[in-house]
């Protein structure tokens, strides 16, 4: 015998199934073979294993009548004593399961179904709510999270849909709110062209003066950006004349590299790429060029090759603010272009774009405070008129409607301009009244329906909600069943068991389904950041698994200490039974020998955990309303 | 008159006479394989007390399923119902392990997980084939092979260490 036929047979061998015949041949292979007697001898412990089988077991005396007795009454006297069948438990377990289940799910996919456009205009005939602010279409969506359980609240903090704001951006990025921040400070002034004739009239009284033919060039170039609403510029002269005007500093003052820059502006705006980049570097190579100047520079040159526009006027206040010793507001004016144009290359979702919509108010609230300081230092308050033009335009986002609207009648009253300051207060308030007219004729329905998270997270908060009262109900109607019915003490682990076995799945299933929840408006990349719903994700899952998972636990732990009582009286019951004890006699002696505080300490469990339960969902329910939002307005 | 005509009724016979209603015919079955369902059942439990019972609840679900029988051996048909009988009871914690079982082979046994407990005690204490084994645990033979001696090696570590403990 080789080894590979001897190795299989080792095992069979110790413990002695081996035949007459190979029983030998594995002897004297072992005899010969150092390697497989190792082997045999690492096996030694089967025959121990083998010794350790328990007696043959013989049936006591009526054991086939009892089985008899127990198959046609039919049940064994452990089921008699628990009053059922075990199969019994097992089927209902997966139909509570499934129906917990399949409410979650059927609430969530009832929210999702209602969230979807196609939904919504189904039921409602049309969209939400519109706004037409000028040439501004706005479509209303309600968005509210607080209190859900109580009723949905008109929310005024409104947007219109993730992919139109999205396109609108992109369009806005270059154009529009670029130029909205120049015409901010120097878009329609009327005072400059006022001030550039005096200039002019200043000039040609003193010639030869290099800061008047600056001032000059400033106010011209201001007076370019007239323009009336068909675009056209108000004076089809000014380039000339701004050619002529910042020449003419030039010649007068070449050290002053100011006046190289603005006509490089002028030169980009007038198309004539090769001088724009000459006078640029004329400008970095005059003497009295500073690093404040040649950052400015280079911001310029930035913006101007990306956006292929480069707006003089705003330029020309650039130097012109810096032209007034003001290198601080100058480098934070070249920064803040510099950030915004590169946020503007960035738009993502809804979410970037409407913070960019406020930094954009701020931006441009911070360009106003600037270019009203200028303005009120230079000409009175000209360019509050424009900030409140300004302010005109942007009362249509509702952003404004605090930022812009008080802000802008504060100055006003603060200016003196009353009169000014309530027509700014009443557009305000007829903004408002207009939002909330196209919101007054919504039926509240539809408020859910067009939510695209109240109602899925009403469905998870009720979901959660109920499982906590139907886990105290249960405690309740145990405690009544208990004292009502003593005979049923003894269903009390079994039913506990499976309302932990049921109430475990559905509660997971529930915190899946939160969770998705939660996160679905920002997989979809819409209304609100996710690092909030993220951490109540967290707070959830730590909040409801480790109670539910500890009050499992305690349940099971007791009902196998309760089982023990029960299997030590067991056998002696059947035996009477099969002798032909009282039935009823026989349940007496078995109640009498469970232990009646186990319902005591059952009840006050599963009381405990739906305690546990409803706290939690308490918590989750309120988090959005009341305690997520103001974390993260604090670090967001 | 053929031979089965005058011998004892075979199972199936048996099993015939049972689904027509015959308690005695199923009487007949208990006495015939009640000493092996017994000693199926004492090498899956520890507590020996708990064997009638078991087997009584074995029995029970047989004459209960009478109708499933689709043939085949009823020894085997009846150490199935033996074996899910035993898990029901573990699982549903019809009963408890005993505290501290007296053999250490015994405690070994208790302190290995059902997945391997299973195949161990039906392969070392009730000394069944593997082929056996994995038809009662509905499993493939190799797996059962490989359960196995994956207690048996826990098993040798732990008799092992026991008997370093106490001599």
């Amino acid at each position: 015998m080789r080894c590979a036929h001897c190795r299989p047979l080792l095992e069979a061998y110790r413990m002695g199934e081996l035949d007459e015949v190979r029983s030998p041949l594995v002897e004297a292979h072992l005899s010969g073979c150092d390697d497989c007697r190792r082997r045999a001898e690492s096996l030694a412990v089967l025959p121990v294993l083998r010794s350790a089988a328990p007696p043959d077991w013989s049936p006591p005396d009526g054991f086939v009548e009892r089985v008899l007795y127990a198959a046609e009454e039919p049940r064994t006297a452990v089921e008699w004593a628990l009053g059922r069948r075990p199969g019994e438990r097992r089927r209902s377990e997966p139909r509570l399961r499934c129906a917990a289940a399949a409410w979650l799910w059927v609430g969530f996919l009832a929210g999702l179904l209602a969230a979807m456009p196609a939904t919504r205009r189904l039921l409602l005939g049309r969209d939400l709510a519109e706004l037409t602010f000028g040439e501004r279409r706005l479509e209303l969506l309600p968005w509210s999270i607080e209190d859900p359980l109580l009723k949905p609240r008109r929310a005024l903090v409104v947007s219109s849909p993730a992919q139109r704001l999205h396109s609108t951006a992109e369009a806005l990025a270059e154009g529009w709110a670029y130029a909205a921040l120049a015409e901010t400070l120097v878009g329609r002034h009327p005072w400059d062209d006022q001030a550039a004739r005096r200039y002019r009239t200043a000039l040609d009284e003193s010639p030869g003066e290099p800061w008047l033919a600056l001032r000059y060039a400033d106010a011209v170039s201001g007076v370019w950006a007239q323009r009336d609403e068909s675009g056209r510029s108000i004076d089809p002269a000014l380039p000339a004349t701004v050619d002529a005007a910042t020449a003419e500093a030039l010649r007068l003052d070449p050290n002053n590299a100011v006046a190289h820059y603005l006509r490089a502006a002028y030169l980009w705006q007038a198309g004539d790429e090769p001088g724009f980049w000459s006078a640029l570097r004329d400008g970095n190579r005059a003497p009295r060029a500073t690093n404040h100047t040649r950052a400015a520079a280079d911001s310029m040159r930035r913006l101007a090759v990306a956006s292929r526009v480069t707006p003089l006027p705003f330029w020309a206040t650039v130097w012109k603010e810096w032209r007034d010793d003001a290198p601080a507001p100058l480098a934070g004016l070249v920064e803040g272009s510099r950030q915004w144009a590169r946020r503007a290359r960035k738009q993502g979702s809804s979410v970037r774009f409407l913070d960019q919509r406020l930094e954009l108010v701020k931006t441009g609230a911070w360009l106003r405070e600037r270019g009203e300081s200028v303005g009120l230092r230079e000409a009175g308050t000209p360019l509050v008129n424009d900030a409140l033009e300004w302010t005109k335009r942007e009362l249509s986002w509702v952003e404004c409607w605090q930022a812009g609207g008080q802000e802008m009648a504060s100055q006003l009253r603060t200016l003196g301009r009353a009169a000014e300051a309530d027509w700014v207060l009443g557009q305000v308030s007829a903004h408002q009244a207009a939002v909330e007219g196209a919101f007054s004729d919504i039926p509240w329905w539809a408020w859910w329906a067009y939510d695209p998270l109240s109602l899925p997270w009403l469905s998870a908060c009720l979901g959660l909600r109920w499982l906590s009262w139907a886990l105290a109900l249960q405690a309740m109607v145990l405690a009544c069943l208990g004292l009502a019915r003593r005979d049923q003490w003894d269903l009390l682990p079994w039913r506990l068991a499976e309302a932990s076995r049921v109430a475990l799945p559905a509660l997971l299933s529930s915190l899946v389904l939160t969770g998705i929840l939660i996160l679905w408006p920002v997989l979809a990349g819409t209304y609100t950041s996710g690092s909030g719903r993220a951490l109540a994700v967290v707070v959830a899952a730590s909040l409801l698994i480790l109670p539910c998972l500890a009050c499992r636990q305690a349940l099971q732990r007791l009902a196998r200490r309760y089982d023990r009582r029960l299997g030590a009286a067991r056998e002696d019951w059947s035996t009477r039974l099969v002798a032909g004890d009282d039935t009823a006699a026989c349940r007496s002696e078995f109640l009498r020998a469970a232990a009646p505080e186990f319902y005591l300490t059952a009840a006050a469990l599963t009381a405990a955990a739906a305690l546990l339960l409803a706290v939690p969902s308490a918590i989750l329910e309120h988090a959005f309303a009341r305690i997520l939002p103001d974390l993260m307005a604090a670090f967001l | 008159m053929s031979e089965s005509q005058v011998g004892p009724p075979t199972d199936d016979e048996l099993l015939a006479r049972c689904r027509g209603g015959e308690a005695a015919a199923f009487a007949e079955l208990v006495k015939r394989h009640a000493l092996e369902v017994g000693r199926l059942i004492g090498c899956l439990v520890d507590d020996p007390d708990l064997v009638a019972g078991l087997v009584q609840e074995t029995f029970v679900r047989a004459h209960r399923g009478l109708a499933s029988h689709r043939g085949g051996r009823i020894g085997a048909w009846l150490a199935r119902i033996a074996v899910n009988v035993v898990r029901d009871g573990r699982r549903y914690a019809w009963f408890s392990p005993v505290d501290e079982p007296e053999s250490a082979v015994r405690r070994g046994m208790a302190g290995l997980p059902p997945k391997l407990g299973e195949p161990a005690r039906l392969r070392f204490l009730a000394g069944e084939s593997y082929e056996t084994i994995g038809h009662l645990l509905e499993l493939p033979e190799r797996t059962v092979r490989v359960r196995a001696e994956a207690a048996l090696n826990r098993l040798r570590v732990e008799l092992g260490e026991r008997s370093e403990r106490c001599p």
